[in-house]
């Protein structure tokens, strides 16, 4: 009966396409646990991501298919593998890990210089908001000199997997631009 | 046929259009299922079906393949596409890199509640690991054996097997789940459980039920494979297992037959376990629900065992198997036969018989092949000759053909006509491969021997051989083959009464004609018709081109005029066996003698025993040499290396005793007390390493004590002449670096209160004393 | 990767598929994966790779293979025979049968003497009864091309890498899913409703004797 619905409205809304959604960070930032919140609405227990997960949500009637890659150092270079075709980038960082934070930043950095993501538009999540030792949102926007970005829709959150504050936020603003980018 | 029928026949599909076409249809997003399956089989196609040497995709592109292929992994509750990403992913697994971005995805699925893909997940898991991550997937690996799901209990186990190769610690912590499953029942997986029941009404779902598979059990066999791998090294550990095993519970017929394997297999490595197979035995052969490969097994270890008490039983079965209708039935069964023919009694062996002439007419060639060399093999003289007759032009193959004349070799004897017929036949005919014909020779030599021991042939029918054989080497292509023959033309020729003429005649053409190889067999032949051919051998000793053949003829035209017949030694290359040990002998001898680059007249000495003895046992030594890294000489002076105290006689020690036998007469009925470790009695900067070793021997309540010396000229010119006073054997000459032995007797040499030994030498003459530390 | 060991669960060391004139239509030589993958490593480094003795790891050999296993058949074999024959080629015992115009070809991986042949078969007739089901009775050339994803499911369902994962045809089939009729977009309910539908059509059909 849902999806009768769906395609209805899809119709009407004329939005039959998927966007697709990548979510990178270092390993440990809470990728995983974002994915799963964002599918099922609650915390799980995860475990390394070796490879990635791949899950379509649904989210206020659009479709997403959404990639969170592991971010262990040996499988970051295969990121690349999968920027074709991508409307949004959501970049996890670990609030609580100062010590990476400069290595978090290159890799945005190195990402962010792809051709095929010109397009895509930034959400950057700083989460664990909910520890003790979470740095601030604006600390961390300095070290990752976000306001650098030139041609770029982008936006910067606080959020906790854990508690599930902030996220859909996100996840409204980065539909909200994609969907402005891709109305044809 | 239609002009699109004759494209899809003539498909040769460019790779790299199916490779872009894989790339872009893959990362569509909705994908189209049927779409993107039919391309993978597609492809699959174009990888397994290529020829070329080199992998059809090179390893970039096969890992771009393995990516664009594992984003199809985002299209949820498509069981009959996921299934086809599973196949191909394994078959580029092994020809793309980076393979372990799946791992996340494929574990995914197994834990996933989805039965149908999880066997396929786990099977691909196993194939994106390498050692040092096999370990993620033990916990994935435990619970899906353990699971109720028959296919996946195979699918874990059977990667756990794969595992094996890299990484078997891996596989060892899931002992205790493989064990479990061994005689557990799981069933099959049903259909998807999405299954909207409410479209079927109850009784079309009832029978769906009914008809959902046959429960085969295989996870019992792949369990008790893997336990048995698993514990190969644990005697105990494999008997339990099979104690586990009761056959109300593990009827899965493979697994059956791997228990029959491992008791035989205990029972081959421990005679007195023979307890346990006989059950099994017995329901192998009797069981309700027996199979016919596990009566075949039954069979097979039944006769390997030497079982005499179930021979009867298993001729019984063995029958039944041989009507059976599937050829592989009546194959194994006849082959078995075959094999143990000559373990069964003749009641036995008739009763078989009878079964097995049915076959010979059978169509398949290997089956009636095997069924007329089992019946020659049984062996009544009533259908030799038709069996023997109907295999000509039977159009048979090599293999069979070789199987055949093995039988035949036993019967050549008792059935000479018609089988030399045969064998004729096959050594003239111009197919035949080289181990073919051999045997063929090998039969017609066995026939002569017997009958020159035993005078059975008339002579007509020995010429008949003879000049059949001469036809043949006029054009035969075996080099070895050859000079048999004309091995046999001289050794057998020869012996016929008649003017042989014929033969000279016909070898004598070889010489002009052939190799060296031939032509000096043949030069050994002529030497049997010494009357006609001396001056042809004078000839060839002076004009051939090879060496080997001139010095041949040479040899045989020395001893021709000595006409002494046993001069030349009679060793008949077509009886190795007799001369084996001789040849041993001359071989050791030879490469000592090479060794010692020394060429003073090569003989073997009388007592050529001990000697092979002693080069054996030099040859052991020094393969341990580069291990021990000690010279022979001082392993033994070095009294702690001694491998005596393990209770085993130190080879060189029963060398030592030997020789001590052999020169020392007197010593015969004598016992050997004790031999003592060797002990140096020079240091090492002396002019002369020597060590010592007694020997004590006893009889009737004397002792005599020998003392073997071993004595090393460290000095750089030769001595002669040596001795230990006052003993009188004498060693005439060491040359520097060498190393002797001497044996003495004790009593010439302990002077009391003695503490220094002499030995005295000779250097051009004149005397030198050498003293050294007594024992 | 040959095993004389009696208790080794690689029983299969290939199963190939020729058309009538003995080119390849399908074909799989089996070998633990993991010596597949370490040769693929070796073959990385140095170009020069000496060529193994394994069927499974040389394209050379395994053509050879064919020829010959062809060429002996083509030898035996009486034109109008449609039963599983057997033949011995380099101690190996094979197992094959005519299938209209394909050559079903399976080899097994101990010499003679180790294997259990009636068990071969059994295998081979399990692979070639569920292609018998699948395809509705037809199994020829033409429609194994357009079923080929059925052929490379059952064979990988019967054997996992030389290992005898299923002999028996009801077993195997049920463990293939079949492409959906609809093009398109996935609907859930067809795709269950139809993919079972047809099992149980022709379940009915072969299995109610």
């Amino acid at each position: 009966m849902g999806q009768l619905f769906s395609s209805m409205f899809d119709k009407l809304f004329n939005i039959n396409k998927d966007f697709r959604i990548l979510i990178l960070g270092l390993d440990g930032a809470g990728k995983t646990s974002i994915l799963y919140r964002l599918q099922i609405g609650d915390i799980i227990t995860t475990k390394p991501t070796i490879g990635f997960n791949v899950e379509t949500i649904n989210y206020k009637n659009i479709k997403l298919n959404v990639w969170d890659l592991g971010g262990q150092t040996s499988i970051r270079p295969y990121w690349r593998c999968y920027y074709t075709n991508t409307q949004g980038i959501i970049f996890v960082i670990d609030s609580t890990d100062t010590e990476r934070l400069n290595i978090a930043s290159t890799e945005l950095r190195t990402m962010l210089q792809e051709e095929e993501l010109k397009d895509a538009c930034l959400l950057v999540l700083c989460n664990k908001q909910d520890l003790q030792t979470a740095q601030s949102i604006d600390k961390i926007n300095e070290a990752l000199q976000l306001y650098d970005l030139k041609d770029r829709n982008w936006s910067i959150l606080g959020c906790s997997a854990k508690t599930g504050d902030g996220i859909t936020e996100g996840l409204d603003w980065l539909i909200d631009v994609v969907k402005e980018n891709n109305v044809e | 046929m239609s002009a699109k029928t004759y494209k899809r026949f003539n498909d040769s599909e460019d790779s790299m259009a199916v490779f872009q076409d894989c790339l872009t249809t893959f990362n569509e997003s909705p994908v189209n299922p049927n779409k993107c399956r039919k391309l993978l089989s597609k492809l699959y196609r174009l990888i397994i079906n290529s020829v070329s040497y080199e992998p059809i995709f090179k390893p970039q592109e096969a890992t771009s393949l393995f990516f664009s292929i594992s984003k199809l992994f985002q299209h949820q509750d498509n069981d009959s596409l996921r299934q086809m990403v599973y196949l191909v992913i394994k078959e580029l697994s092994s020809m793309s890199d980076d393979i372990l971005m799946a791992t996340a995805s494929i574990m995914k699925d197994i834990q996933s509640q989805d039965s149908i893909i999880k066997p396929n997940a786990i099977r691909s898991l196993v194939r994106v690991l390498d050692s040092s991550t096999a370990l993620t997937a033990e916990r994935l690996l435990k619970s899906s054996i353990i699971s109720s799901n028959n296919d996946i209990s195979s699918a874990a186990l059977v990667s756990a097997y794969h595992l094996l190769e890299i990484s078997e610690p891996t596989s060892k912590r899931l002992i205790n789940e493989t064990v479990e499953t061994i005689d557990s029942k799981k069933s099959n997986g049903k259909l998807p459980i999405k299954l909207p029941a409410s479209d079927l009404n109850s009784e079309e779902f009832e029978k769906l039920q009914y008809y959902s598979a046959h429960n085969t059990h295989m996870s019992q066999y792949h369990s008790l494979a893997l336990a048995s791998s698993l514990k190969k090294n644990d005697e105990m550990g494999l008997l339990k297992l099979i104690k586990q095993c009761d056959p109300t519970t593990v009827d899965n017929p493979f697994a059956r037959m791997e228990i029959l394997r491992l008791c035989h297999r205990l029972v081959l490595k421990n005679s007195s376990k023979i307890d346990i197979i006989l059950p099994y035995l017995d329901w192998s052969l009797n069981g309700s629900s027996t199979n016919n490969f596990i009566v075949l097994e039954g069979c097979k270890i039944i006769f390997n065992l030497k079982l005499r008490d179930m021979y009867p039983a298993a001729i019984d079965r063995l029958s039944y198997l041989i009507n059976d209708r599937a050829i592989s039935s009546k194959f194994a069964a006849v082959r078995l036969v075959s094999d143990y023919c000559h373990l069964l009694t003749p009641e036995l062996a008739n009763s078989i018989a009878a079964d097995i002439e049915v076959l010979v007419n059978n169509e398949n060639k290997s089956v009636s092949s095997y069924a007329i060399s089992t019946l020659l093999k049984i062996g009544n003289s009533d259908n030799i000759e038709s069996l023997v007759n109907g295999l000509k032009g039977s159009g048979m193959s090599d293999d069979f053909k070789i199987i055949l004349i093995d039988s035949l070799a036993g019967l050549i004897n008792r059935f000479p006509k018609v089988i030399v017929d045969f064998l004729l036949d096959g050594l003239k005919s111009h197919e035949g491969s080289n181990l073919l014909k051999n045997k063929i020779v090998d039969c017609l030599s066995i026939l002569f021997e017997n009958d020159s021991m035993n005078n059975t042939l008339d002579e007509t029918f020995k010429i008949n051989i003879l000049e059949s054989l001469c036809d043949f080497i006029e054009d035969c292509e075996y080099t070895d083959v050859l000079a048999r023959v004309i091995y046999l033309l001289g050794e057998y020729g020869s012996k016929i009464s008649i003017d042989s003429s014929v033969f000279v005649r016909h070898i004598y053409n070889r010489i002009n004609l052939e190799n060296s190889i031939i032509r000096a067999a043949a030069v050994t032949a002529l030497a049997k018709f010494p009357n006609i051919t001396e001056p042809l051998l004078k000839n060839i000793a002076k004009n051939d081109l090879d060496d080997e053949v001139r010095d041949r003829a040479v040899i045989c035209v020395s001893t021709l005029n000595h006409q002494n017949d046993n001069l030349i030694p009679s060793v008949d290359p077509n009886n190795l066996i007799h001369s084996d040990r001789y040849l041993r002998i001359l071989e050791l001898r030879m490469n000592k003698y090479s060794e010692k680059n020394d060429f003073s007249n090569f003989d073997i000495p009388a007592e050529y025993e001990i000697d092979i003895k002693e080069i054996e046992a030099d040859q052991d030594m020094k393969a341990n040499l580069e291990s021990n890294h000690l010279d022979e000489f001082t392993n033994e002076a070095d009294e702690s290396s001694q491998s005596a105290d393990d209770g085993n006689i130190n080879p060189s020690d029963s060398i030592l005793e030997a020789k001590i036998r052999h020169k020392y007469t007197d010593l015969t009925e004598s016992v050997l007390n004790e031999v003592t470790k060797s002990k140096k009695l020079t240091d090492s900067t002396s002019e002369f390493l020597i060590s010592c070793q007694r020997f004590i021997f006893e009889l009737n309540d004397n002792t005599e004590e020998i003392l073997a010396f071993k004595i090393e000229n460290t000095m750089d010119f030769p001595v002669q002449n040596i001795k230990i006073l006052d003993d009188d054997n004498i060693i005439e000459n060491i040359e520097p670096q060498e190393k002797v032995e001497l044996l003495v007797k004790a009593d010439n040499v302990v002077l009391e209160n003695d503490k220094y030994w002499s030995l005295s030498f000779e250097v051009d003459d004149f005397e030198e004393i050498f003293e050294f530390n007594a024992l | 990767m040959e095993s004389n060991n009696p208790l080794s669960l690689y029983t299969i060391s290939s199963f190939v598929i020729l058309n009538d004139k003995g080119r390849r239509v399908f074909n799989k030589y089996y070998t633990n994966p993991f010596i597949k993958y370490q040769h693929y490593e070796k073959s990385k480094e140095t170009s020069n790779t000496q060529a193994s003795e394994d069927l499974s790891l040389n394209k050379k050999k395994q053509v050879e293979y064919e020829k010959s296993v062809f060429k002996k058949i083509k030898e035996q074999h009486i034109s109008h025979n449609k039963d599983i024959e057997l033949l011995v080629l380099d101690t190996k015992t094979i197992i094959y049968q005519k299938v209209n115009d394909l050559y079903f070809v399976m080899q097994s991986n101990s010499s003679s003497q180790n294997t259990n042949e009636i068990l071969l078969q059994a295998v081979f007739e399990g692979i070639i009864k569920s292609l018998d089901l699948l395809l509705d009775g037809s199994v020829d050339f033409a429609t194994i091309i357009d079923n080929y994803d059925l052929l490379a499911l059952v064979v990988d369902e019967a054997i996992d890498d030389g290992i005898v994962l299923q002999f028996d045809e009801s077993c195997i089939v049920n463990r293939i899913t079949l492409m959906t009729e609809d093009e398109g977009q996935i609907n859930l309910n067809n795709i269950a409703e139809k993919g079972f539908k047809s099992a149980w059509g022709f379940a009915k059909n072969r299995f109610s004797l």
